[in-house]
């Protein structure tokens, strides 16, 4: 079994950028270059949405534009979320697939629940991936599989501005009556708040990568990325994540088929 | 015209918006914050949901046919034929 890899490698002032080394990463890993990585990482303000999504339909763009918040899109379904230096950002990729997603989450969310406990805090998961501390969600996940990897990722409020959050998100009214009358009772809560404590970014560092390396039962090792890795991510940056086809029009990954030759070529070099 | 039905799952919203011509799904957008794998066949059931009559039996045995290996969490195949089912019908929120 190989070690875990940590990669804390972020570009806070870039989600496009950031967003398009998750997808590199996951892709390198695919091909063996790189062992199973566990990536965290910030974003300065911005909003990312689900693979499924539609900026317009999710964002208020014009508040988003005012506000100086950037708006991108992950490969993973789920919703749009928000982002700021108070929310850390967790991904991890590993080689093969178990099965389905719903597996992916049933067990490898056990790796942010332990890393939670070293904190302090004693989670709950709830809603299939959704990590609740009593009524209140502190991280969402989405998981996929692709290129015969399996992937999670998710976001940990530490201390995230809950106002701009409210300000730049639109809630659909369907889920506002559900809200009304169903079971949805928990809402969204900083971990600092849980805590009543400030939490800083090394002690969340220090807490994911404890708790995945002994849920994984594996060493881990920390390394920046590799060269292979920021070719894909340069190239994906360029074609992909910084169109406004990728980040606000849900154009599928078929529509940037002409990526995959050249990933190829870097990857095969 | 452009119908749109929504209905949130227990996990996830799922939204369709259906512009209907003469009985017949001129062009269909399936999106949400659901979640399917793999989640390419969102793409691959709006093209072939496209030039359908928007007929109940039609419509239900081409969804369930195309989405038979989908993998749901949170939601089921009955909750995506009823809502791109609803929205073809130009059925408002109820």
């Amino acid at each position: 079994m190989n070690k875990l890899r940590v990669v804390l490698f972020e570009t806070p002032h870039d989600p496009y950028y950031s967003m398009a080394y998750e997808e590199a990463f996951t892709r390198v890993r695919s091909r063996d270059l790189t062992d199973d990585t566990l990536r965290i990482f910030r974003h300065r303000d911005s909003v990312i949405i689900g693979y499924f999504q539609y900026a317009e339909d999710e964002v208020n763009l014009e508040a988003a534009k005012n506000m100086n918040i950037m708006v991108t899109r992950r490969f993973t379904g789920g919703g749009a979320v928000f982002h700021d230096l108070g929310d850390i950002n967790y991904a991890f990729a590993f080689k093969g697939k178990i099965g389905t997603v719903d597996s992916i989450y049933r067990i490898y969310v056990k790796g942010i629940l332990k890393s939670l406990n070293y904190l302090g805090v004693n989670a709950d998961v709830q809603n299939v991936n959704d990590i609740v501390v009593g009524n209140h969600k502190i991280s969402g996940t989405a998981a996929s599989m692709r290129w015969n990897t399996s992937f999670i990722h998710g976001a940990m409020l530490v201390k995230t501005d809950l106002n701009k959050l409210a300000g730049v998100l639109k809630v659909s009214k369907k889920k506002l009556e559900d809200k009304n009358i169903s079971d949805v009772k928990y809402r969204v809560m900083n971990l600092s708040d849980i805590l009543k404590r400030e939490v800083d970014y090394s002690e969340i560092i220090h807490s994911l990568v404890k708790g995945f390396s002994d849920f994984l039962e594996r060493e881990y090792y920390f390394d920046g990325p590799t060269k292979e890795e920021l070719d894909v991510a340069d190239l994906l940056y360029r074609e992909k994540y910084s169109k406004n086809e990728w980040n606000l029009k849900r154009a599928p990954f078929s529509y940037f088929s002409s990526v995959e030759e050249k990933i190829s070529e870097i990857l095969e070099r | 015209m452009e119908n749109i039905y929504e209905k949130k799952t227990r996990k996830g919203l799922i939204r369709a918006k259906v512009s209907v011509e003469n009985n017949v799904i001129n062009n269909i957008i399936i999106e949400g914050d659901f979640f399917i794998y793999p989640e390419d066949e969102i793409w691959e059931i709006e093209e072939y949901l496209k030039n359908t009559p928007v007929d109940e039996n039609v419509l239900k045995n081409k969804i369930y046919e195309k989405m038979k290996n989908t993998e749901f969490v949170g939601s089921d195949i009955s909750d995506f034929f009823e809502v791109i089912f609803k929205a073809a019908r130009g059925v408002k929120d109820e």
